[in-house]
């Protein structure tokens, strides 16, 4: 049996450099799957549109590290993986209408974060995003109630407990114990994930204190697990959803596969060496020269990193609005 | 604790796997944790201030109650890493509050960080959280 993928889907995106220490942490204690989050508080300008222009939202390529100090992260762990996370704070039911922009749409994940019982029901039912995060760290002021939950369930929409902010101070602690209680009591531990929101390195806790955590809110040993490990490839799902709609095929660009899925081309390559080998017999006239020399050279490339530079190729690309 | 072997008969040819499983719960977790303090070496900890925040961490989340629970610091590596005994039933709550401890009475930023939880001790030997797939 594979071992599980453990994940934290909130770190707050800061500087460079301080983002790469607590990815560092995170990596040396355990978690192979990390989402960097750019919290933007207010997606739309406000009544006065004059004087506030509409927050910039920034492309998710700025706030994710290079590939110089990934490939690092990826030597500790081979199958290290950062992911963009855009969250936003939910004041108005009006001001939803930006998430759907492209802007937004580029980023891995899409969360909100509903502050009153109108936009919390918004959110559950209608907006289209993958994680919502309430603020436990005070009064959530509206009670959770379980049909609106087991709706967001059942759309594939996780709910968020963020631990970091309990490490800092006591009355904030009580606060967020005994709200994930509650979301835990009434959702029945299922569409839960766990997740740190670390900005500084010493804030992150390893995957197997994250599950301990996750058996005093109320979960069991299996939802616990599933808390960092299944849910968080579930909410990567869904997002993979929502950006291709409902569809049993999907198309990429050659130059978008990761490296385990290679062996697409590979076999599709061989499928079409094959055919032309066969036409080739048929037809003696063309040279066969030319073919070989294309094919080693074809081969050469597919073991070196860049996939996407041959000419010959054929790049498909869908676009899905 | 029982061992089932394959036969204690002479022909010793076949080695079968073995199994060990306990017979029943422990009454004793075993955790080894590593302590980090922020701008401080962990390595000059010694025992005293070791059990004393761990009792802090114990006071802070679970009251004078939960911190009544015995534990007991076996030893103190040098690396900033000790082994902890904890009673199996309130394991759970103890690592929960060790997890949640952030800063130390003098205001500094602290993290405990369970490394191995095993109810034997000769668990801690090995830990198997190292391991990575095969195909990786």
């Amino acid at each position: 049996m594979a071992l599980p993928i453990y994940a934290d889907l909130n770190i707050p995106y800061q500087s460079a450099g301080s983002i790469q220490e607590v990815l560092d942490l995170c990596v040396d204690v355990g978690f192979e799957r990390v989402a960097i989050n750019n919290v933007v508080k207010n997606l739309q300008s406000g009544k006065n549109k004059k004087q506030a222009a509409k927050p910039q939202i920034l492309p998710p390529t700025q706030i994710l590290l290079n590939k110089s100090s990934t490939d690092a992260l990826k030597a500790q762990r081979p199958k290290f993986q950062q992911l963009s996370r855009f969250t936003t704070i939910l004041d108005d039911a009006a001001n939803t209408h930006r998430l759907g922009s492209p802007e937004v749409q580029a980023y891995d994940i899409i969360a909100v974060q509903p502050t009153d019982e109108k936009t919390f029901q918004l959110a559950c039912s209608t907006l289209d995003v993958d994680i919502i995060c309430l603020n436990f760290t005070e009064n959530l002021g509206f009670s959770l109630k379980r049909p609106l939950i087991k709706l967001a369930i059942k759309r594939g929409i996780h709910f968020e407990i963020s631990y970091s902010p309990a490490l800092k101070d006591n009355s904030v602690k009580r606060n967020i114990i005994s709200n994930a209680l509650t979301l835990i009591s009434v959702s029945r531990g299922k569409g839960v994930i766990i997740s740190s929101a670390a900005e500084k390195p010493i804030d992150v806790r390893s995957p197997w204190d994250v599950m301990n955590l996750g058996k005093l809110f109320g979960l069991n040993q299996t939802q616990a697990k599933d808390a960092i490990s299944r849910n968080c490839r579930a909410v990567l799902k869904h997002a993979e959803a929502r950006k291709t709609c409902k569809t049993v095929i999907s198309v990429t660009a050659a130059s978008n596969l990761r490296p385990d899925e290679r062996w697409i081309l590979q076999t599709s390559r061989t499928e079409a060496i094959s055919q032309q080998k066969s036409i080739t017999q048929d037809n003696p006239e063309s040279s066969s020269e030319e073919d070989s020399s294309d094919d080693s050279e074809d081969n050469e490339n597919m073991d070196s990193e860049n996939v996407h530079d041959q000419p010959e190729r054929k790049k498909l690309k869908l676009d899905v609005s | 604790m029982k061992c089932t072997t394959a036969a204690e008969n002479s022909n010793p040819v076949p080695v079968k796997p073995t199994n060990f499983y306990a017979e029943k719960t422990q009454s004793y977790v075993y955790l080894k944790t590593s302590l980090t303090i922020e701008d401080e070496n962990s390595s000059e900890l010694n025992g005293n201030q070791y059990k004393f925040l761990i009792l802090q961490a114990m006071k802070e989340t679970l009251g004078q109650v939960g911190a009544a629970t015995p534990v007991d610091l076996l030893k103190v590596f040098g690396d900033g890493t000790c082994i902890i005994r904890v009673p199996s039933r309130s394991t759970e709550k103890i690592w929960a509050a060790l997890t949640l401890y952030g800063s130390t009475p003098s205001g500094k930023r602290c993290a405990f960080r369970v490394i191995h939880a095993s109810p034997f001790l000769l668990g801690l030997a090995f830990n198997s959280r190292n391991h990575r797939d095969a195909t990786s």
